[in-house]
């Protein structure tokens, strides 16, 4: 039996495989980091889609229900193979992409990361902007234009010293700033107690004609918003020891607030037709209102931020180059991007590139459906933790030259498929779009493409499936 | 001679010895499919029919 060193002060640093007396987060520990990576400015955006098209019930009824599903795919895809050996997202796609081909899933999760807490730092220093108003730090009607820079420099050079403590730093970040989640849940009972009567009668401004239209896209909104927690849940749920502890703070910390939060911008953009709580709780309750909500929105995004810049780190980790960096270095390499783009050309950002990002969430689905069907149908739940990180032609998961064409194929069928049935730009949708959601056919075309490629990668003895059926033969006759 | 054969640092090298020894067989438990299936499930089929 192998001699195991002493544990590496700095494992949650690593991409390498946790050990189980590495992984000592609990369920309300998990639960914290989940809820208050999940709760930021995103949330009134969804809601405000949601909005345009349902009125308030409908709505909260097909949002939930969607974020429940998305939520579910999302855990079923990653959580496997990240609760057993304590790995990231990225390095639980290994099995499916191969050696190299990780490198897709693991630039998507790259730029979808990066790119959205770019656009939450940016949130942040223009709430924290408004929020100096409010308190008579800043004048009224000084240009946001000068201070947005200086304070996106500020919220970066926090996040850095929190993250020099790897998760321990994003641990303690949402410690701190759990209370918002209950601010934002007193916004809700605010603008739900005063409006109800005005909330019950309000009719959607956006609405499409056909009533099922309208509905599934609430029913995807959601599917969509909780998807997009594939790149971040790895690098949190491997810190919990097992896969009981892992499954309800996921559900309920991470999933319920975003639908509960996203109620907030639902109401607003109903009632008052603005999703920012910041407009409407000076409306409702007057500055103070004001000053809490606002302080409650630049909490939010700062804890996401902290998440996904160490989510981000530890996938980028898992590249060999980056591999004997300091995590200090590491850290620089993520969260520079974040800062150049919140210093230097922040308005731009913030008007183009939500569109790159709405393009980029629509792979999730695919790449979920890609990892179910391989880990359930094709592997049987078994997985080679060593040809995850092993070097050499004769490994498993080496495929072809590191890839494996099912993979992509499936994954670029499956984009396709959601395209087909909605443009996430434009919202334009197919007939079959009402009946069917998009996200859940991209996931199911792609798993089913994976599923018959994937049989023909097994007929060519690549991919490691035949050493698992071998094992488990083996072990059935042992028995 | 793992080091040799698989190219890794000796530090993932007794990392991964220990998971092949030491890690669970299996990933969620049944209490968990239970919730997992109630709340991924049942739960968001039950609010989409009743907000229908």
């Amino acid at each position: 039996m192998s001699v195991v060193r002493p544990l590496a002060p700095a494992a949650d640093e690593s991409a390498w495989p946790l050990l189980p007396s590495e992984r000592t987060w609990g369920p309300t520990r998990l639960t914290l980091t989940l809820a208050t990576t999940a709760a930021a400015t995103w949330c009134y955006l969804i809601g405000e889609s949601v909005g345009s098209y349902l009125g308030f019930i409908q709505g909260a009824m097909a949002l939930t229900g969607g974020c429940f599903i998305g939520m579910l795919l999302v855990l079923l895809a990653a959580g496997p193979a990240c609760v057993r050996f304590g790995i990231d997202s990225v390095a639980s796609t290994k099995p499916q992409f191969g050696s190299r081909g990780w490198v897709v899933p693991a630039l998507l999760q790259a730029v979808s990361i990066i790119g959205w807490n770019s656009l939450l730092i940016i949130f942040f220093a223009k709430s924290a902007v408004q929020l100096g108003v409010a308190l008579g730090l800043v004048a009224p009607g000084t240009s946001s234009a000068g201070l947005v820079p200086l304070l996106t420099l500020f919220a970066c050079a926090v996040i850095f010293a929190a993250l020099r403590r790897g998760a321990k730093g994003v641990s303690l970040v949402s410690n701190i700033l759990f209370v918002h989640v209950f601010v934002g849940l007193w916004m809700l009972y605010l603008i739900v107690s005063h409006r109800w009567p005005e909330l019950l009668a309000a009719r959607p401004a956006l609405a499409a004609p056909q009533r099922l239209w309208n509905y599934t896209t609430g029913i995807e909104l959601g599917i969509g918003s909780t998807l997009s927690w594939w790149p971040y849940i790895g690098a949190m749920i491997r810190m919990a020891p097992n896969g009981r502890t892992v499954v309800l703070p996921v559900m309920l910390g991470m999933c319920l607030p975003v639908p509960l939060l996203s109620l907030i911008g639902l109401a607003g953009v109903l009632v008052l037709k603005s999703s920012d709580p910041a407009e409407w709780l000076r409306t409702v309750g007057g500055p103070t209102y004001a000053v809490v909500s606002l302080a409650f929105v630049t909490a939010a995004n700062f804890g996401t931020t902290t998440a996904g810049i160490y989510a981000s780190a530890v996938g980028l980790r898992n590249f060999q180059a980056l591999q004997p960096r300091s995590w200090t270095t590491l850290l620089l390499f993520t969260i520079t991007p974040v800062a150049c783009v919140g210093i230097f050309i922040p308005e731009l950002f913030f008007a183009k590139f939500g569109n790159f990002l709405a393009l980029i969430g629509v792979a999730f689905a695919p790449l979920c459906g890609i990892q179910i069907v391989d880990y359930f149908v094709l592997r049987r739940r078994r997985l080679d933790i060593r040809a995850m990180y092993a070097q050499g032609p004769a490994q498993p998961y080496v495929f072809w030259s590191g890839f494996n064409p099912a993979a992509l194929v499936a994954l670029a069928v499956g984009c396709a498929t959601y395209v087909l049935l909605l443009n996430p730009l434009t919202f334009r949708s197919s007939t079959w779009y009402p009946h069917l959601t998009a996200s859940l056919p991209a996931a199911m075309t792609a798993a089913l493409v994976y599923f018959l490629s994937g049989a023909l990668v097994m007929r060519s003895g690549r991919g490691g499936y035949r050493n698992l059926r071998r094992a488990e033969h083996e072990r059935q006759n042992a028995t | 001679m793992n080091d040799a054969r698989d190219g890794l640092p000796p530090a993932l090298e007794a990392r991964i010895a220990a998971l092949e020894t030491a890690a669970p067989d299996t990933d969620f438990d049944s209490a968990s499919w239970i919730w997992m299936v109630s709340l991924g499930v049942v739960l968001p089929a039950a609010l989409i029919v009743l907000g229908w």
